[in-house]
């Protein structure tokens, strides 16, 4: 009969292959035990197969009794840190991307609809990038078992003592979500910056109040040999705000984990500044053309360029060694 | 009225739930297929949804309470179930908790069935 095929089929699909041929041999047959219960005899309808069907339920329902344990790629733990911080980096990568088409399209309407394509194409690819990206960082999480630690702290293990109960977080020690937040938001603001718009993000010039030119600050093809290493960056930074989300409040642990993570991001970055070829170097040269500068001007100008570099550098530096000690500040603060 | 129907029927499903597995552990000393074990269990009236009872079968036999054997000499195959060594020790035990639960709950509802009685 068909329709029991088809119905073994709708259950069996749902399970794993390994169980699925026994299943599908074991349901066929009750299935007609059924029947002939029904029935009295070796014949039956279609009327009869439904009535069976029926009272055996949702294929769907069925196969979900048939699975257990549930697994999960993101489980339920992990599910809701895993939608927010999506949402966030997906929102801030939309609108960072929204506030390049403009800044394009005002320098140059005439282009409108290159732009626009551009836009298009840029928002597919990062979002699925990031989205794939993201989705693989919790998978992994939830494989080594993040969501299962949580179930035992949660008290539904059977190895828990309530002395070890988390303590009610400090509220000096909690990871302030728009803290984290800004993290992300600054993190791919800056991938935007270098990744779409290096010929934007630069000194515009303006002539008689027509747009003419952008000498760009980095230099395009050293961008373009590096930028797996600015992803990995971005990635990482992304990642650390992502756990301070979760985990939610300074310890030992975090603070630990905040210097690892930022010493690779560091050491990355080390990779991309130590000999400043990002820079565009011809950026004095083409600023001069467009000014008219005495040699003393183009001496001081030049100067602010040199000192920028160094200034961006040690900035960044800074900014991280801070974050660090900030978190060893924070975990051991009474 | 409805809504109290409604209420009972869950906590019916609830705690029907939790006694099927015993129930069905009661009727294995004899190797039984699953639709057998329906009717052996509706005829002593033991309502089991087929739905619910197959795959509880397998779990049950994932955790060693139960072996299987396929029996393919009938014209049609049927996959027989009996209590294993350690499902026979498991059901023993489960049949002493069994009756210690339904002795308090006895002294527990008659309790409050006095102090109630006359209050219709």
């Amino acid at each position: 009969m068909e329709m029991i095929d088809r119905y073994v089929y709708a259950v069996t699909q749902r399970l794993p292959q390994s169980q699925r041929q026994d299943i599908a041999q074991e349901l066929r047959s009750l299935i007609e035990d059924m029947l002939e219960e029904k029935t009295g005899e070796k014949q039956y309808g279609q009327e009869e197969v439904e009535q069976v069907l029926l009272e055996l339920g949702n294929p769907a329902k069925l196969a979900d009794q048939y699975r257990e344990p549930k697994r999960y790629l993101i489980g339920p733990q992990l599910f809701h840190p895993y939608i927010s911080i999506m949402k966030i980096v997906l929102t801030v990568a939309a609108v960072a991307m929204g506030v390049v088409f403009i800044l394009e399209t005002i320098l140059d309407p005439a282009a409108i609809l290159q732009h626009f394509l551009d836009l298009l194409i840029s928002v597919i690819i990062a979002a699925t990038q990031m989205f794939a990206w993201i989705t693989i960082g919790f998978a992994i999480a939830q494989y080594y078992g993040v969501g299962r630690y949580n179930w035992k702290t949660a008290g539904f293990g059977d190895e828990w003592k309530p002395s070890e109960l988390p303590q009610i977080p400090d509220t000096k020690k909690q990871i302030k979500r728009s803290e984290a937040v800004f993290g992300i938001i600054f993190s791919v603001i800056a991938l935007v910056a270098v990744r779409f718009s290096n010929h934007l993000f630069g000194v515009t010039i303006f002539e008689n109040g027509e747009w003419v030119a952008v000498i760009p600050f980095l230099d395009t093809e050293a961008v373009a040999e590096i930028m797996p290493i600015i992803y990995l960056v971005v990635a990482f930074g992304i990642l650390k705000e992502a756990v301070k989300l979760i985990i939610g409040k300074w310890s030992k642990k975090m603070a630990v984990y905040n210097l690892i993570v930022n010493g690779v991001i560091l050491g990355l970055a080390w990779l991309v500044l130590k000999d400043q070829l990002i820079w565009n170097p011809h950026f004095m040269q083409e600023l001069a053309q467009f000014s008219e500068f005495n040699s003393e001007e183009f001496a001081t100008v030049q100067n602010i360029w040199k000192q920028s570099q160094v200034w961006i550098v040690i900035i960044f530096i800074l900014t991280i060694l801070i974050d660090t000690g900030i978190g060893f500040y924070k975990a051991f603060r009474k | 009225m409805s809504e109290v129907d409604e209420l009972v029927d869950k906590l019916l499903q609830e705690l029907r739930r939790g006694t099927i597995t015993i129930g069905v552990l009661s009727q294995l000393a004899e190797p039984q297929y699953g639709y057998s074990l329906v009717t052996i269990l509706s005829e002593k009236g033991v309502q089991v949804e087929p739905g619910t009872l197959y795959p509880l079968l397998r779990r049950l036999e994932k955790q060693g309470l139960l072996e299987s054997q396929w029996d393919t000499n009938k014209a049609r195959p049927r996959k027989y179930y009996l209590l294993s060594a350690t499902g026979k020790q498991v059901f023993d035990q489960l049949k002493v908790e069994w009756k210690k639960i339904v002795a308090s709950m006895d002294v527990v509802l008659n309790d409050k069935g006095e102090s109630t009685d006359g209050d219709d």
